[in-house]
Order: structure tokens, then C-alpha cells, then sequence
């Protein structure tokens, strides 16, 4: 009888925070983004400036709302969606600002406890998205200044052999996805 | 800063801690440079010892509490994320991923629509992919949930450390080291499982156990794993094979003949296999998912939850710590005399110092080892009986955070015993003898 009652009872608990996250993100994103839409007729309308800032692409790959959380000088992660428009197979291999470089690392579960493992490369197939998420896969590195909501910094990222410029905000340091997750471009 | 990250985690919390505890040992020496202050402090502590013992008890249910409740949040996140390391990578309909996963990793049985042959046999063959396990519920056996799978899965789940062999028939079955089944017993599944299931629903069909796997420390300690042919076809869906095959198991199966699964747990070599591999199936009609970033989610939100009743613990050990203050400096009055009665034999003010601030750091100090074991104590109950009751492997331990909690409890409460002592020095003169 305890044991059902038990594991329930955990269940429940896992679900209803997972969700209330889930709604408290949504809800988040939503007034976040009336707010810095305030003026504008619908989001249809985003400004070319705008996009320029949320969307990077070439004629293979196309990189959305990327993003890393503000913080103290050292370990960074840098988010973002990473779309193959084009026929073949890419490779994300890495990102860079200068000679700081940012590798692909991705979290496994090591003795019970999260761990980001380093990754060298990952291939998306045609039409296909890598997203880069807390908690998932990650462009990881050391940067030496400290981050503050509103900075931003350009990187290159390396896809296959070619080079995109990608622009990268700065989020709050407990945010989990970047300001305009989840509408589309 | 650097200097700093250079140090390994170990020598990082050694540093800590030594930190906190060089506090009250600076205070120490400073007080009790050149006195012997020991009987004087032993022989008030068992004056008062029933008093002393409450004062200690009161300490140790906070520092308990503090310790309990970082050491047993440690315990259920290791244990459930152990439970679900052999789950890299789960693919299934699209649909709720928290449902899934714990339907998948922690066996709730849960509603979820099918993959079909079509999608497991383009999974299964993906050059990445060393093997693709459909996952099939709905029956158990008691209490134990029955599930489908392949070979390949209870190798990789088990690690290969089983008693008697791997099934090799449609009904013979592996089952956990929780179950209460041996090999060469013979039981008919149930259709459903809890007070809904249907023990009738399949008589006439059983299956043999043939081997037991090792604990494995999660909530498949308690399940029955059995070829998914034996699920499929006692429940009339034919084996996923061609009639000419017989009782063949284990892929490949006939993506026409396939008859669906929940879920299917994907394995890849590489890690990096397993991002693409999620990449790829994450579409309209698939979703692939990691269940260790969505325990990392729940693990922050527990976090998040730790932090706000860490402050209520917290609250409680200022209030605990308050009282305490404030019944020692009753209890000092009580031998403000032979304090009083040093200082006329010449013993100089720091003394009083001294003996107030030793004997109300002893009794921290007890209190607060008392307290370590008392949430550790507590811990090990707990973390028992859940894993009694789920069978994830809930292990109780102690680690840095306690110490470095119990320390830091102490350096202060030492500090603030410097006020009591200097409270006590107002009270012990020479006049007081008169009156």
C-alpha cells in the first residue's frame, strides 16, 4: 500500500515541478516578449535590425537566438538553435572569439552526477536542427570578463569548413532558454 | 582567483573547512594562552549536566536537521540519476518527455502511443546506432511490471552480471534481483498492472525464469524482462518476425510485421552519436529525448526547493542558537561566584574569558557532533526505507557540504560565544563574594 502511495507521490512531485517550470518559463518568455516588442503590430513585424541580432545564416546553415547566461569571468556555455538548410550533411565543430575557443560539450550522467563531457564535432543531417540547451549540448569555454544581462559578444562558429558570424546575448544568469525561445523568425 | 582554481576539489573543501574551524581556533589561542582552563570547564560542565544535556540535545536537532536535509537531497539525486545512466537516449512518440521518462527509466506505467515498424527499423539500422531496445509495458507478474525488450538490453542494463543465462526463447524471462521469483519458476503474466490488472486475462501462457540479474540499484531490481516477441504474442500481435521464423527473438524485425512500442532505448558508441542521433529523430512523428537533462532540470528545481528550506533551517538554528545564548548566560550567573571567587585569588579577567568562552564552545562543539551524527543517522533511515519501498538505491553519506555546514555553525556560535563570556566578565567582581 506505502510503496504505490510512495511512488506517487514522487511522480506527482516530479511532474508538477517540471510543469510549473514548464508554465513559469512560458509565461516568463511571454511577458518578456511583449515587453521588448512594446509598439510594434504583431510579431510578424520584427524589425530587420532585430533579426539581425537573433539570426545568423549562410547559404547551409542557419543559427537562431543565441545566447549564454551573465556571470563571472571564467566557464561560459554558450546556447543556440543550429538549423542545416542546406542538401548535405554539416559539421558543428566548434565556436571562437578570437583565440578563446569554444568547444562542443555535451552532459551525461557520471556516478550520479551531471558532468559536461567534451565533444569534438556533431553532424546534422539536411533540414535537420542541433539545439544547444542548458543541460544538453553546449559550446563550452573560458572567457576572462565578466557577463552582464544586455552585454553581447560576436563569435565565429566553424561548420565544417566554413566560418558564420554569430551574435550571442547575454541572459539573466538562471535563465534557461533565450528571451524569444519558441517564436519563429 | 587563480591560485584558487589551480587546487583540486579536494584540497578546495580541505581549505574551507580548515577556514571555519581556524576561527574559533584563533579565539582559542588568544584566550587561553598560558591557563589551564580544563577542570574548571569539566567540573561545571557535570555540575550542570542535565542542563547541558538539554542545551546539546537542542544544538544537535538543528545541526541534525541542516545535515539531514543536504545529505538526503544528495542521496535522491545520486540515486535517481544512477537509476537512469543506462538510459542515454530514449526515443519515442511525441507527446510529454517527463511522462515518458518515467515510464521508461522508473517503470510508472503511463498511457503513450506506439512507434511503428517503420520508424524502429530506421532508428535500429542508423549507422550510429549499436543497438535499438523497444521497450514494451502493460503486464506484470505481483507487483513486478513485465516488460519487453531484447537481450541486447538486458546485457547492457545489467552490465552482463547475471545469474543463470540471457533468454533465448519467447517465454522465458530475466527477472530482477528485487522480484521474488528463481530461476526455474514458472509464472503467468497478468494483463495491467496494480489493482486494475487482470490475472485471468492470459491463462494458459507462461514463462519460465531462466536468469537473475545483479541489483542494479534502480527500480528494475523489481521487473520482469522478457523478449518483447513473448508480450507481443500472448497479446494476440503476432512476434515481429515471419511465420517461418517460429520462435525466433531479438532483432531484426519485420518493419511490416512490427507490431509498435512505447519507447525505444537508442545506444550509441560515442556521445556525440547520441546528439546527432537526437537531432535526427526529433520531427513531427518522433521525439527523442536525453532523460539525464531532464532529471538536470528537476535536480535545479529541487535545488531551488533545498535552497528555501535551507533558510527555515536555517532560521530555526538562529533561534536555536539564540535560546541556547540565552540560558548560558542564566547558567553563568549560577557560578558567577567561584568565578568571582578565582579572581580575588588573583586568577586576572581573561580568565573568566577563557572558562565562559571553553565551556560554551564544548557544549557547541558536542552539540554539533551530536547533531552530525543525528542527521546522518537520520539519513541512513530514510535513504532505507525508500530504497526499500522504490528500489532506487538511496545511499546515505556525508560529505563536504555537512562538514562545512557543521563547521560554519560552530565558528559562529563560538564567536557569539565571546559575548556571553564577555557578558559573564561583568558579573564576576569581588563584590559580588560580598553579596
Amino acid at each position: 500500500m506505502i510503496k504505490p502511495l510512495l511512488m506517487s507521490a514522487l511522480v506527482a512531485f516530479c511532474v508538477g515541478l517540471l510543469e510549473a517550470k514548464h508554465d513559469a518559463h512560458a509565461s516568463q518568455n511571454e511577458q518578456k516578449h511583449h515587453g521588448d516588442h512594446k509598439g510594434e503590430k504583431g510579431h510578424d513585424d520584427h524589425d530587420d535590425h532585430d533579426d539581425e541580432k537573433h539570426l545568423s545564416e549562410s547559404e547551409h546553415v542557419r543559427v537562431l537566438h543565441a545566447w549564454t547566461r551573465a556571470g563571472g569571468a571564467g566557464a561560459i556555455r554558450i546556447f543556440m538553435e543550429i538549423e542545416n538548410i542546406s542538401d548535405d550533411i554539416i559539421m558543428i565543430k566548434s565556436a571562437n572569439i578570437g583565440d578563446t575557443i569554444f568547444a562542443l560539450a555535451g552532459l551525461q550522467m557520471k556516478d550520479g552526477e551531471p558532468v559536461y563531457t567534451p565533444i569534438g564535432q556533431v553532424p546534422v543531417q539536411p533540414g535537420r536542427e542541433l539545439v544547444l540547451a542548458p543541460n544538453g549540448l553546449v559550446f563550452q569555454g573560458n572567457w576572462d570578463e565578466d557577463l552582464h544581462v544586455g552585454d553581447e559578444l560576436d563569435i565565429t562558429l566553424a561548420v565544417g569548413d566554413m566560418l558564420l558570424d554569430v551574435h550571442v546575448v547575454v541572459e539573466a544568469k538562471d535563465a534557461n532558454q533565450h528571451g524569444h525561445a519558441g517564436h519563429n523568425h | 582567483m587563480a591560485l584558487w582554481h589551480d587546487l583540486s576539489p579536494w584540497m578546495q573543501d580541505m581549505t574551507i573547512l580548515l577556514a571555519w574551524l581556524s576561527l574559533p581556533g584563533m579565539v582559542m589561542v588568544f584566550l587561553l594562552r598560558g591557563f589551564e582552563v580544563g577542570g574548571f570547564v569539566l567540573s561545571v560542565f557535570w555540575g550542570f549536566r542535565w542542563t547541558n544535556l538539554v542545551f546539546m540535545l537542542l544544538i544537535a536537532v538543528a545541526v541534525g536537521l541542516g545535515v539531514g536535509l543536504t545529505a538526503q537531497e544528495r542521496g535522491l539525486r545520486q540515486g535517481t540519476a544512477k537509476a537512469a545512466e543506462k538510459f542515454t537516449l530514449v526515443v519515442a512518440a511525441p507527446g510529454s518527455e517527463t511522462t515518458m521518462m518515467l515510464a521508461a527509466v522508473y517503470l510508472q506505467p503511463s498511457d503513450v502511443p506506439l512507434l511503428d515498424g517503420e520508424i524502429y527499423h530506421e532508428i535500429a539500422s542508423h549507422e550510429h546506432v549499436a543497438f535499438a531496445a523497444p521497450l514494451a509495458f502493460g503486464d506484470s507478474y505481483q507487483d513486478a511490471p513485465i516488460v519487453g525488450s531484447t537481450a541486447d538490453f538486458v546485457a547492457h542494463l545489467s552490465d552482463g552480471r547475471i545469474d543463470g543465462r540471457v533468454f533465448a526463447r519467447s517465454q522465458e524471462a530475466i527477472v530482477g534481483a528485487a522480484t521474488t521469483l528463481q530461476i526455474g519458476e514458472r509464472f503467468t503474466p497478468a494483463h495491467g498492472a496494480g489493482n486494475m490488472a487482470e490475472d485471468d486475462a492470459h491463462v494458459g501462457f507462461s514463462y519460465e525464469v531462466v536468469g537473475v540479474m545483479e541489483r542494479t540499484g534502480s527500480p528494475w531490481d523489481r521487473a520482469i524482462i522478457v523478449p518483447v516477441e513473448g508480450v507481443w504474442g500472448v497479446h494476440g500481435l503476432g512476434t515481429g518476425h515471419p511465420l517461418k521464423d517460429g520462435d525466433r527473438i531479438g532483432p531484426p524485425f519485420d518493419a511490416e510485421l512490427f507490431p509498435g512500442t512505447p519507447a525505444i532505448l537508442v545506444h550509441a558508441e560515442q556521445l556525440w552519436a547520441n546528439y546527432a542521433l537526437k537531432s535526427e529523430f526529433t520531427r513531427d512523428d518522433v521525439m527523442a529525448f536525453f532523460p539525464g537533462t531532464i532529471l538536470a532540470e528537476l535536480y535545479q528545481l529541487m535545488g531551488d526547493v533545498r535552497s528555501v528550506i535551507s533558510i527555515v533551517v536555517l532560521v530555526s538554528q538562529i533561534l536555536v542558537a539564540s535560546a541556547v545564548l540565552v540560558g548560558l548566560t542564566m547558567m553563568v550567573r549560577l557560578f558567577a561566584r567561584r568565578l568571582s571567587l578565582l579572581m580575588v585569588l588573583g586568577a586576572p579577567g581573561r580568565f573568566v574569558y577563557a572558562v565562559v568562552w571553553s565551556y560554551a564552545s564544548l557544549l557547541v562543539l558536542v552539540g554539533s557532533l551530536l547533531g552530525l551524527l543525528l542527521g546522518f543517522g537520520a539519513t541512513l533511515v530514510i535513504s532505507m526505507l525508500v530504497t526499500q519501498q522504490t528500489n532506487i538505491l538511496v545511499e546515505a553519506s556525508l560529505h563536504w557540504p555537512e562538514l562545512h555546514l557543521v563547521a560554519s555553525f560552530f565558528a559562529a556560535m563560538s564567536f557569539a560565544a565571546l559575548i556571553l563570556a564577555f557578558f559573564a566578565r561583568n558579573h564576576v567582581s569581588i563584590e559580588r563574594l560580598r553579596t
